[in-house]
């Protein structure tokens, strides 16, 4: 009988390891290198990183979703992998990708208002994103920032 | 030919087949089918050639409901309302004409293959030189007419074809002063539609001028053609008999007026490049000898699956975009409106940015692109409690003035809210524009933001006498000789300017009076 019982030190233990556990694939799916080159990404299709930050900002003043730079980029590549993409995409590749979940969104109605403007909420997601990126990034004004080169 | 109504002598009666009350598009119209035959008209305008203040007077009247201008949204004199006629032509739709099971007291008695035999006439007399309203590939012209490629099933590019306007009073007046069998009775004024002592056929029309002098006319059949307010009103003022007017036994007379709500900044586009929008969309756009003009519509498909009203959408440019901001040299700006612009420029340049990172490619310059404005117009759903009644006030011919309660109904918002919603979807899948939606839902609608000058409904045509005014052939149910003429017959209004198609409608009365009239043996009343 004494056996069949968990002592409270054993859950403890137990419990530790479920967490433990639950996180490997995480780590696996997204090393740190892997999240860095999906910020990349992710950087790299954003016209105007300081402009789009602005729509994010609104768009978190305004009650939208809190979140971090991780979440936010992870969450993109899972709509982004649906349609096919990989880390290793080219920006050129990820830009389609991202039109394809953009586009999506608008059929499907899942569309995000900033200040009254319908946006589709990937597309906001992103826009968050570069908010969160400009936050801790260096800072650039967005004049001119139409001129900077693109992949 | 014409004559001053003030020149004709007190207590004269006129003998005539058919009196026309009412000299505007409808009314001249329905005269210059029966110019030549031997048919003789009276046609009745309570103006003269001109805009005259005492007249037009006649117009003012009591609001009730949503705030609007009974004077100032037509025109009293020949030619009526089309002297400040905007032009825009469309018929309605097929499906305008339907019971919509989403649309309480919606269907016509009559359907748009009634009337198609009637809208190239009344293209040629609204002077359209064309009838190609949904074929652009159908005009020839050096450069293709392709509409914007929406995303969905939801929004449609439809083209409205422009009247230079035509003034009915100029342009038709040479026409009706040489018709030997027509007779314009101008500056006279009818006070009274009298009818027999039953009630059930117009036996005379009481004839006044603001100078004072009257006289009678004395028709076999008479054409009611005074506006889509005045029909009502002229109806309710023939009381002398019938107390509550001609045609009102089922109290229907005046109720389910509408416009069309005109809501001058219902979304804002920015699009990433102006070009890409054809200029067809923006302005009147020359094609063969006609000028047309693009818009956007909502599909059938798309109303009846969401149970919504008509939206129709015009846009024109209002500026460019660029990432760096320059402010307008306009010294007097207060700070805080400096400020305002410079937000609203950089919320602007963040928008067309967001549209690059996803559905748009990178600009290669400074210009992101460019911001325009949209117009719209909506249908209103038909309400009963919409109306026009009697004021208590009196006119200078001693008539009780109109008094028009207009109502509009949450539902209406909600409708064109979810419309620009769906532009919105339509634009944004298409990739290379984003809507903003400045049209907000509401429980209730009590502020018009403005309207068309449409006045519909007030004297609806159904089957039923119970659900109406007067029959699919326009005659008012009960009576066997008086007939409406205009927009006050429809019952739901649909999108588009009613013009055209009351042009139609009046062309097509004229058809079936006149096959009325050669049936009729001499003497008798039609």
């Amino acid at each position: 009988m004494a056996d069949a019982t968990l002592s409270r030190r054993n859950v403890l233990i137990l419990a530790g390891a479920a967490v433990a556990v639950s996180a490997i694939p995480l780590a696996v799916s997204m090393s740190e290198p892997e999240q860095l080159g999906l910020e990349n990404s992710l950087t790299g299709i954003m016209a105007g990183p300081k402009a789009i930050a602005l729509i994010g900002h609104r768009w978190m003043d305004q009650g939208g979703e809190q979140s971090n730079v991780a979440a936010l980029s992870r969450r993109i590549a899972k709509k982004l992998r649906d349609q096919g993409w990989t880390p290793k995409a080219t920006t050129g590749e990820t830009r389609t990708a991202m039109a394809k979940i953009t586009r999506a969104d608008f059929a499907n109605d899942d569309m995000v208002l900033v200040d009254n403007w319908a946006l589709s909420r990937s597309c906001v997601e992103l826009c968050a994103l570069a908010a969160l990126m400009n936050e801790g990034g260096p800072k650039s004004e967005a004049a001119g920032e139409a001129a900077r080169p693109h992949g | 030919m014409f004559v001053d109504g003030r020149q004709v002598p007190e207590g004269t009666i006129i003998e005539t087949d058919l009196a026309i009350i009412g000299g505007g598009a409808a009314g001249i119209t329905i005269a210059r089918e029966f110019a030549g035959t031997g048919v003789r008209v009276a046609l009745i305008e309570s103006g003269g050639f001109d805009f005259d203040a005492d007249t037009q007077a006649l117009y003012e009247g009591e609001i009730g409901g949503v705030d609007y201008t009974l004077d100032g949204s037509r025109l009293r004199y020949f030619g009526g309302s089309t002297n400040h006629w905007g032009g825009w032509c469309r018929p309605l739709e097929k499906e305008d004409f339907e019971k919509r099971d989403w649309v309480p007291h919606s269907g016509w008695p009559i359907t748009r293959d009634d009337l198609d035999p009637y809208y190239p006439r009344a293209a040629e007399i609204c002077q359209l030189h064309s009838t190609n309203f949904d074929d652009p590939e159908g005009w020839k012209t050096d450069k293709p007419v392709e509409p914007l490629p929406l995303a969905g099933d939801e929004v449609m590019t439809r083209f409205f074809i422009y009247s230079p306007p035509t003034r009915f009073g100029e342009v038709y007046r040479p026409d009706i002063k040489k018709a030997e069998n027509v007779t314009c009775y101008l500056n006279s004024n009818v006070l009274e539609i009298v009818p027999t002592e039953n009630a059930a056929e117009v036996d005379h029309l009481r004839v006044a001028t603001l100078q004072g002098n009257g006289f009678t006319v004395k028709p076999k059949t008479v054409v009611l053609a005074t506006g889509g307010i005045e029909n009502a009103r002229m109806l309710l003022l023939s009381n002398s008999v019938a107390t509550a007017g001609l045609g009102n036994q089922n109290d229907m007379v005046g109720r389910y007026f509408m416009e069309h709500p005109h809501i001058p900044y219902p979304a804002d586009i920015l699009i990433t490049d102006e070009k890409l929008v054809p200029a067809f969309y923006r302005t009147y756009t020359p094609v063969e000898k006609a000028v047309m003009r693009g818009c956007f519509m909502f599909t059938p498909e798309y109303l009846a699956r969401t149970g919504r009203l008509g939206t129709v959408m015009t846009f024109y440019p209002r500026e460019e975009v660029k990432a760096a901001y320059t402010p307008p040299k306009d010294g007097d700006a207060t700070p805080e409106k400096k400020a305002e612009r410079e937000a609203a420029h950089k919320l602007d340049a963040g928008i067309l940015q967001a549209v690059r990172s996803s559905t748009a490619l990178p600009a290669k310059n400074d210009a992101l692109g460019w911001r325009f404005g949209i117009g719209c117009a909506s249908e209103q759903q038909p309400n009963p409690d919409s109306r026009i009644t009697l004021s208590e006030e009196k006119d200078a011919l001693g008539l009780n003035r109109t008094k028009l309660t207009w109502r509009l109904k949450g539902t209406d918002a909600t409708s064109l809210h979810q419309n620009v919603r769906a532009l919105a979807r339509a634009w944004g899948g298409w990739g290379e524009g984003r809507i903003r939606i400045m049209f907000q839902d509401r429980e209730e609608w009590t502020e018009a933001e403005g309207w068309g000058n449409h006045h519909m409904g007030s004297t609806r045509m159904a089957a039923d006498a119970k659900q109406g005014v007067c029959d699919a052939d326009c005659r008012v149910h009960g009576m066997s000789n008086l007939y409406i003429a205009g927009s006050s017959v429809y019952p739901t209004t649909g999108t588009v300017n009613p013009t055209l198609t009351l042009v139609a409608l009046a062309v097509r009365m004229a058809d079936h009076l006149k096959t009325r009239f050669a049936n009729t043996q001499p003497g008798e009343t039609l």
